[in-house]
């Protein structure tokens, strides 16, 4: 969003000031529901979990944290990695299955068609992480292109992790896998965890909001779900605006 | 064997034929790769391509059963390819280098005359002498025409015969046969043995085996060209050749294929038995048998050995070494029947029980003792380390002759199908009305003692572990048997108390029988200085030592030497027995010095035939023994006289001093089944004549008789079948299914098919195939296998199978599984009364589940 | 010590499975028990594969005979451990348990270390390591190191009577190796065949093989997989950029330290978009953006502009 100033008709002047008096008379904020109790506990169970499964899959990942802490250390680890696994596994489906239209409305909204402004955003994203003071990112819609991008690619290592992880518990338990399946299936584990650690990282510090113009964010999934009204149109300013005219889902506070 | 383990390096041809050592002698072979690296050709004749074979150069296949028909081919070879086209140059005084004719003409009976009434009938199979009624023969005309008879002088070499405490007897006569050392008088043995394998030619040969001709030339050529002087082939042999109602012929056919190609008494040379672990050669050598006791000497009969005197006049030879029988004979007595064995009462010989020996008499050896049980006539059976229900041919046969029995005493390590024999899947427990006793055996590791291994060699083992719970020695339960026998005796009285109380049992050591003392027995000891019971003994250095006048006693003189050390005599290291020097200072691993080899340390047999008729080695890189013109220098001990009274004994034709003639037989009066090997098919045949003769199997087979031996036909029955063991399970498998890691490795009994059979009969490896005959129905896994290969005999296709035989009900661990000798008939050689084991008919379908 | 190697020559081998079970009892390792536990292969090969408690099996293959005198090539091979130089299984194992036993070059087991991540079983280019499921723990040869340090050969090889098994300094193997090479094609083995010299980067099992590589089980010229490779690759790779993302992101976070912005209002009415702190409309309606991306990233540098900090 440019800072130039945008001109207006005496007319609309006169409305904005109306509006900007009966709101501080109000006293309110504007908020908008952005996601939903089972959205908002689904994300942070899996979250947990994934965090966990990365901390104990370090210990077999890298070969000096698993001579450090010991076999039956790791014995342990192992173990809990599995449980949590499960848990990572099996809450996401869980909760799609009790919420189908949920599902369906995340993934048109990952597929969603780019316009001009979503490429504007995705090109201008990485300068903006640099120069967040300097540059102004045009508006974007419920999911920013980046956002979808980098979330996309969180489900598709997710659901690789889970379904590779799967095949290994099975493999080494109910039924014993070749070596040459074991190994393609743990370099893909591999490659999903890659994935996990490079997108999980730089979804945690915009979204948790480590990165200063994120600042908030943390409460869309770990608050009441809500957005501020400036947040909202800073961030997805299309969607905001179509929320607050249409009303339905803002909430004054 | 004549020879032993390590001389195998020494050969230049190996020759496996009923023998697959590598998989059943694995340690032993190990011999056999070093004669091969250096330069030994190896060949395999084997109905299946085994372990052996595969570490052979020539592989012959062979139907089972026909062994004869190929050594006879052999023999005819060798005849027509290597005597005769160069007996002529050799009488002429040229040098033949391809064959020992000196071996041929010196040391065998070639040059022999046999009597004039001597005869082989081709048309009926028969050899002179045969009597329709007995199935038996008369070998009066088989033996040889006589030149000069000598009489023992008794005053001189042979005035030991006559002196005091030797009982009376009437010493042989020697008669000197008639020779022609041209080998042209029609006959002479060569002539005879000459005409007599006309017959086998390589085309009738390959129609009765099933090898092609190509492969046989091949093998014979191989083989035969150990004739040349220097040269060695070692012959091998095991069950395979053995176990057939014609094994003792099998056996001769071996020693004349070696003798005719100068192999016996050198090393690398041979005809060797490999026997088994469970120390079957101590078995043989103690007289486990019905026929002989302990050293190989007859028991009393009720025919030509009903009394001493009787047994002295028929068994003593007329010259060579076996003059000295009678100074063993009264020598075993006196250990026997110790002071109350005298002059004046024959030393006790008529306390021995007496062996039934008319034709009409009852008979007990291993497959009629089952026969006599299912007659009621035996009612008690003590069943001593071996299993019967298991290992026995037909064996369903034996476990229904033992539910006749009153009772039956097993002892042995573990619960075998015998100590079960009721709960066999045939049988009705409710039907037997039989007390069984169990004793539980001490294992080998449990006990000291001293085993015989093939080469001859005895080789004492201490004990390293104590019996498991109440298991026991063998020796210590026969103790506790026998003196409660004589308690119940001396208290109670008894029938015929005489042999009873009168044997000799002293034994002890601190009041514990001991091993030890027996081991004095065995050796010998002079009687005068020894006192077993007081731990006082007077050993004697070796049997040369042993009198006929009742001043010795042994109870077992082909060992003597072995305990010969008064020094220490409960020393066991102190003994010959217990030498652990591996230094061979004879270059030829004779190792002398390691443990002791029966007779005298003799490490190779009868090698006096080592060397030429001037005491000169054929190899001079492999001396065994060589006159240096003043005397025998001797790397092995002598298996000849090689000095009298200290005096030298320059060289003779005397090679073979265990026979009275010293020369070795190419033909032999003392088998009961012909004088020459002949072939006749075995017991159930696929073909319907004999290519060779008129007699479709051996006129003299015993007990084919017998209902319980239901014959088969081929049009029933069309395969052949044969059994052995693989090298991961040992014999009944009482021990190896006790050995998680070796079921592991071995879990099934399996039967071996052709993949050309298996594609008739819709078989596939692993399938369940049931396997039956008259006798018996079993079910066992398939092994469809390139290594048994369908066999062109009589012109047509003829299949071969072969099971193994390891598994059986009574299993705690392991594989349960069918006994596979419900299929093997009870018939035996009439020499040896082994069974056949190795060729029979069956048929075979894919089972169709059910019983395992 | 000097570089050991367990030499396997096929033309003095029987066959007989004393190998398989002198392991099994050196090693203690376990055989079921129960009665009919075990299933049978349909031929000599049982177990018919390595598994979590048996380290060494005897393979037989058969094949019609190329020799004229001989109808059938029954070889006899050793499946176990090859001790490769280049040990995949020893450098993918996160946990110390596989390594290369430095003093012999045997790759050696330190089970207590095993945290059954199976990457070795999936890096052997053999197909040997097990996983023990009972024991969670994966199991392999171990070169019987614990009886090399005392001056005695593996297990499996001193209890070979055939003298087919044969242990020492690894080129003294690879001599006799050539020896007995040489005496199988003056027999006439034309397919004889030393194995292990280089394969791996050497092996530590040299084998001679009477009838090639693959008639006795064996791979012919193995390779470490391109996915154990990538697997490898993959941690350094992680590692580099996940790093990276961090200072990355460590960099963001200080260059967008103190960054601060107006709040916003949206006027439904108007469609106007309001800043609260100015007062003034930034946006009217919700129309796509019109400025290039250059003027996005340059409008509001402060170089050479009226600057202003204001948003």
């Amino acid at each position: 969003m440019s800072n130039a100033r945008v001109q207006v008709t005496p007319e609309q002047a006169a409305s904005d000031q109306r509006f900007l008096t009966a709101r501080k008379q109000k006293g309110t904020e504007r908020y908008i529901v952005r996601h939903s109790k089972q959205a908002r506990i689904t994300h942070d169970v899996t979250i947990i979990a994934c965090l966990l499964l990365c901390v104990t899959g370090l210990f077999v990942f890298v070969p000096p944290l698993t001579q450090l802490v010991g076999a039956d250390v790791v014995f342990v680890i192992r173990m809990s990695h599995r449980v949590i696994g499960v848990v990572f596994v099996a809450v996401p489906l869980i909760s799609a299955i009790m919420a189908p239209k949920g599902v369906a409305h995340i993934f048109k909204n990952l597929f969603a068609k780019w316009d001009s402004d979503d490429k504007k955003w995705m090109i201008l994203f990485f300068p903006y992480l640099f120069m967040a003071k300097w540059i102004h990112m045009p508006d974007q819609g419920e999911i920013k292109s980046g956002q979808r991008f980098a979330d996309g690619m969180l489900w598709f290592a997710g659901a690789l992790m889970g379904i590779t992880g799967m095949v290994m518990l099975l493999g080494s338990t109910v039924f014993t896998l070749g070596g040459d399946a074991y190994a393609v299936v743990l370099l893909l584990h591999d490659i999903g965890f890659f994935l996990i650690a490079v997108f999980g990282m730089a979804h945690i510090f915009l979204g948790a909001g480590i990165f200063q113009p994120y600042r908030g964010t943390h409460k869309l999934m770990f608050g009441d779900g809500l957005v501020s009204e400036s947040d909202a149109l800073y961030h997805w300013g299309h969607w905001a605006r179509k929320e607050l005219k249409n009303g339905k889902n803002v909430v004054e506070k | 064997m004549t020879s032993h383990w390590c001389d195998f390096r020494n050969t230049d041809v190996i020759l496996h034929c009923g023998s697959n050592s590598v998989e059943n002698h694995p340690v032993g072979s190990k011999w056999l790769n070093k004669a091969h690296e250096l330069g030994a050709k190896w060949i395999v004749v084997d109905p299946r391509y085994t372990r052996t074979a595969e570490m052979a150069d020539i592989y012959c296949p062979i139907r089972s059963g026909t062994d004869i028909a190929f050594y006879g081919g052999m023999f005819n070879y060798i005849i027509e390819r290597l005597i005769e086209p160069n007996l002529a140059d050799y009488l002429a005084g040229k040098e033949v280098p391809d064959y020992n004719f000196e071996y041929l003409l010196n040391y065998t009976n070639a040059s022999y005359l046999l009597d004039p009434e001597y005869d082989f009938d081709v048309e009926s199979g028969l050899f002179s002498g045969f009597d329709e009624a007995t199935k038996s023969y008369s070998n009066n005309s088989w033996r040889y025409q006589t030149d000069s008879v000598e009489e023992w002088d008794t005053t001189g070499a042979y005035a030991w015969a006559v002196a005091d405490g030797v009982p009376e007897f009437t010493p042989p006569v020697v008669k000197h046969p008639k020779r022609d050392m041209t080998l042209a008088d029609p006959m002479c043995v060569y002539q005879q043995l000459k005409n007599h394998y006309t017959r086998y030619d390589l085309d009738t040969v390959c129609n009765i085996c099933g090898m092609d001709k190509e492969t046989l030339e091949l093998v014979y050529e191989t083989y035969s060209a150990t004739a040349a002087p220097g040269k060695a082939g070692m012959i091998l042999y095991a069950l395979g050749q053995t176990q057939h109602t014609y094994g003792a012929q099998n056996t001769r056919a071996m020693s004349v294929m070696q003798l005719l190609l100068g192999n016996v008494g050198v090393p690398g040379g041979g005809v060797n038995a490999l026997r088994g672990e469970p120390n079957v050669q101590g078995a043989t050598d103690m007289g486990m048998l019905v026929n002989e006791q302990p050293g190989y000497l007859k028991w009393a009969n009720t025919t030509d050995r009903s009394s001493l005197r009787k047994w002295l006049e028929s068994q003593t030879n007329s010259d060579g070494y076996y003059t000295n029988k009678p100074k063993f004979m009264i020598s075993a007595l006196k250990e026997w029947f110790g002071d109350a064995a005298t002059v004046d009462n024959d030393y006790g010989y008529d306390w021995w029980p007496k062996v039934p020996s008319k034709k009409t008499d009852p008979d007990y050896t291993h497959v009629s003792t089952f026969e006599l049980m299912s007659q009621d006539v035996i009612k008690g059976f003590f069943c001593w380390g071996m299993n019967p229900c298991h290992s026995a041919p037909n064996a369903s046969n034996v476990r229904r002759a033992m539910a006749n029995l009153d009772w039956l005493v097993v002892a042995d390590l573990v619960a075998t199908e015998s100590a079960t024999f009721w709960k066999a899947p045939d049988m009705n427990p409710a039907d037997i009305n039989t007390t069984v006793y169990f004793l539980p055996a001490a294992l080998i590791y449990e006990k000291p003692g001293i085993v015989v291994n093939s080469g001859r060699w005895l080789q004492y083992r201490y004990q390293s572990l104590e019996p498991w719970e109440e298991a026991k020695p063998d020796f210590e339960m026969c103790d506790l048997l026998w003196t409660e026998i004589c308690r119940l005796y001396e208290d109670e009285d008894g029938a015929n108390p005489d042999p009873i109380l009168n044997t000799k049992w002293d034994y002890y050591i601190d009041g514990k029988i001991d091993p030890r003392t027996v081991a004095w027995a065995l050796n010998g000891y002079r009687i005068s200085d020894s006192n077993l019971a007081e731990g006082k003994v007077d050993l004697l250095p070796s049997y040369s030592k042993l009198a006929a006048d009742g001043s010795t006693a042994c109870a077992m003189w082909i060992y003597s030497g072995f305990w010969n050390n008064n020094n220490a005599p409960l020393d066991p290291s102190a003994q010959p027995v217990g030498r652990r020097d591996n230094n061979d200072e004879s270059g030829l691993g004779l190792y002398s010095n390691w443990a002791f080899s029966w007779p005298a340390n003799r490490r190779i047999l009868y090698n006096r035939n080592s060397a030429d008729m001037n005491g000169k080695p054929w190899a001079a890189d492999k001396k065994l023994v060589e006159w240096t013109g003043e005397k025998w220098d001797l790397v092995d001990q002598a298996d000849f006289v090689a000095a009298n009274n200290g005096v030298p004994v320059p060289p003779d034709d005397k090679s073979f001093f265990m026979l009275w003639e010293q020369n070795a037989r190419l033909e032999s009066y003392g088998m009961v089944d012909g004088p020459l090997p002949e072939f006749y098919e075995p017991f159930e045949s696929p073909v319907g004549e004999n290519l060779l003769n008129g007699a479709l199997s051996s006129p003299c087979m015993s007990f084919a008789e017998y209902e319980s031996t239901k014959h088969g036909d081929a049009s029933d029955y069309p395969i052949v079948a044969t059994t052995y063991s693989v090298t991961e399970q040992w014999q009944g498998g009482g021990q190896t299914r006790m050995c998680p890691a070796l079921v592991e490795a071995m879990p099934a009994q399996f039967i071996e098919i052709s993949e050309e059979l298996a594609a008739e009969k819709g078989i596939e490896s692993g399938d369940k195939v049931r396997v039956f005959n008259n006798r018996g129905s079993v079910e066992v896994a398939a092994v469809v296998t390139k290594r048994v290969k369908p066999l062109q005999v009589h012109g047509g296709q003829q299949h071969l199978v072969g099971l193994t035989h390891h598994y059986s009900w009574a299993g705690v661990f392991g594989t349960e599984a069918a006994t596979v000798n419900d299929l093997t008939p009870n018939v035996v050689d009439p020499n040896s009364f082994t069974p056949e084991y190795k060729a029979f008919l069956v048929n075979i379908e894919k089972a169709t589940g059910g019983e395992r | 010590m000097a570089e050991k190697a367990i030499l396997f020559d096929t033309s003095r081998c029987t066959g007989c499975h004393a190998c398989q079970i002198a392991c099994k009892c050196w090693n203690v390792l376990p055989s079921p028990t129960r009665l009919n536990e075990n299933t049978f292969s349909g031929t000599h090969q049982n177990p018919p594969d390595l598994n979590g408690a048996t380290r060494l099996i005897m393979t037989y293959s058969e094949a019609d005979g190329a020799l004229p005198n001989k109808p059938v090539a029954w070889a006899f091979g050793r499946r176990s451990c090859q001790h490769c130089t280049d040990a995949p299984c020893a450098s993918i194992c996160p946990s110390g348990t596989l390594y290369v036993h430095e003093e012999s070059g045997m790759v050696t087991v330190d089970a207590s270390k095993c945290v059954a991540c199976h990457y070795c079983v999936t890096a052997c280019p053999f197909d040997v390591p097990r996983y023990n499921g009972m024991q969670g723990k994966v199991n392999k040869c171990t070169g019987c190191v614990d009886r090399i340090e005392q001056g005695i050969a593996p297990a499996c090889v001193s209890t070979c009577q055939p003298e087919a098994l044969s242990f020492g300094d690894r080129d003294e193997m690879l001599a006799e190796a050539e020896k007995r090479l040489a005496m199988l094609k003056s027999r006439g083995y034309e397919h004889a065949v030393i194995y292990g010299a280089e394969e791996i980067g050497g092996l530590h099992v040299i084998q001679v093989f009477k009838y090639g590589v693959e008639a006795h089980g064996q791979v012919l010229d193995p390779k470490v997989s391109p996915i154990t490779t990538l697997t490898n690759i993959m941690k350094p790779v992680t590692g580099v950029v996940a790093g990276a993302t961090v200072i990355g992101l460590a960099v963001m976070f200080g260059l967008a330290a103190g960054y601060k912005r107006d709040k916003l209002a949206y006027n439904a009415e108007t469609e106007d978009t309001i800043s609260l702190e100015t007062g003034e409309v930034i946006k009217h309606g919700d129309g796509q953006d019109t400025e290039s991306v250059k003027e996005h990233i340059t409008c509001n540098l402060p170089i050479g502009k009226k600057g202003g900090d204001h948003e």
